[in-house]
C-alpha cells in the first residue's frame, strides 16, 4: 500500500489502515518521544497523542511530503510542547533536575542526560539521527533545513557531547565500553 | 564535517538508545483514546448547537432591555424638563406677585 492509498483510507476513517500506519512507525516515534520524556509510560502517552493528532489532521495533509515526514514533524512539535510544559511545571513546583555525577548513573542514562542538555536545535537532529535512525536528508525535510545544516548540527552536537564525556573520565573510555 | 564511517562518539550515542518493550495493548489504548476524543468532539458540537438558541435569546433580551432602558431615560429626561419648566413658571409668578406687591405699596405712599 503506497502513501496515497493509505492516506485516502485514513481520511475516510478506516481504522485498520490507521493501525497499519501506527504499527509501521510506533517504534521510531516512541524512540523520539522517550528522548524527551525519559519515561516509558509517558513516552507511550505522548506517541499516542502524536498518532491521534495525525489522524485528526489527516485532511490537512497535502501530500507535498511523505507520510513519515509529516508524522515526524508532528512528533517533533509535540515533543517540544511536552518539554515546554514540563519546564513550566517544574518552575511552578520548584523541582529542579539535580545534576547527578556520571559514576552514580548507568552510563547509557548519563549519555541520554547529556543529549538532553543539548540545545533544542542540536538535540533534535541528534535524536532523529541516532535514536530514530533517519538519514540526514529526511531530517532536513522534517526540520525545513538543508542536509548540510543537519550535518553541521550533528557535528556540533558530537563536539559538545565529546566535551561533556571528557569531563567525566569514565565515559570516554573505549576499552571500558568495549566498542572498539 | 561528519564522517561517513561511525567513530567512537557515534557508537557511544547509538548504544545509549533505550530498548523498548511496547505494551501489548498499545493499539487498543490508542483506538480507545481516539474514540473518546471523537465522542468529546461530538459532545462539544452538540453543546455548541444546543446553546445557540439560548445564546441568541439572551442577546435579544439584552437588546430589548437596552431599548427599554433607553426609553426610560428619555422619559425621565422629559419629566425633568417638565418639572424645570413648571418650577420656572412658579418662580416667575412669585417674582411678579412680589413686584406687584412692592409696586402697590409704593403707589400707596405717593
Amino acid at each position: 500500500m503506497n502513501d496515497e492509498e493509505l492516506m485516502a483510507k485514513i481520511r475516510l476513517g478506516d481504522q485498520k489502515s490507521f493501525i497499519y500506519l501506527v504499527d509501521n512507525y510506533k517504534k521510531k516515534i516512541l524512540a523520539l518521544c522517550y528522548s524527551y520524556t525519559q519515561d516509558s509510560h509517558e513516552a507511550e502517552d505522548l506517541s499516542q497523542d502524536v498518532f491521534i493528532t495525525f489522524y485528526k489532521n489527516a485532511n490537512k495533509f497535502r501530500e507535498q511530503s511523505s507520510i513519515s515526514t509529516y508524522l515526524y514533524k508532528i512528533a517533533v512539535s509535540r515533543c517540544i510542547d511536552f518539554k515546554r510544559k514540563l519546564s513550566i511545571k517544574s518552575m511552578l513546583t520548584g523541582i529542579v533536575n539535580a545534576s547527578v555525577k556520571a559514576e552514580d548513573l548507568d552510563q547509557k542514562i548519563y549519555v541520554r542526560q547529556c543529549i538532553n542538555k543539548l540545545p533544542k536545535d542540536i538535540k533534535i537532529p541528534i535524536v532523529l539521527f541516532y535514536y530514530v535512525g533517519l538519514d540526514q536528508k529526511e531530517i532536513g525535510k522534517i526540520l525545513n533545513i538543508s542536509q548540510k545544516a543537519v550535518e553541521g548540527r550533528i557535528y556540533r552536537g558530537k563536539q559538545k557531547l565529546r566535551a561533556m564525556f571528557i569531563k567525566e573520565d569514565g565515559i570516554y573510555d573505549e576499552k571500558k565500553l568495549g566498542l572498539h | 564535517m561528519m564522517k561517513k564511517s561511525w567513530d567512537y562518539i557515534d557508537c557511544i550515542i547509538k548504544s545509549s538508545s533505550h530498548k523498548f518493550n511496547i505494551s501489548n495493548d498499545y493499539n487498543e489504548t490508542l483506538v480507545k483514546k481516539l474514540n473518546i476524543k471523537k465522542q468529546k468532539e461530538h459532545k462539544n458540537w452538540l453543546l455548541e448547537f444546543i446553546n445557540r438558541p439560548v445564546a441568541a435569546s439572551f442577546i435579544l433580551s439584552g437588546i430589548i432591555m437596552s431599548v427599554l432602558g433607553m426609553s426610560n431615560i428619555q422619559y425621565s429626561v422629559l419629566n425633568i424638563e417638565g418639572k424645570i419648566t413648571f418650577q420656572s413658571n412658579v418662580y416667575q409668578y412669585e417674582c411678579r406677585y412680589k413686584l406687584d406687591g412692592v409696586k402697590s405699596e409704593i403707589e400707596e405712599w405717593f
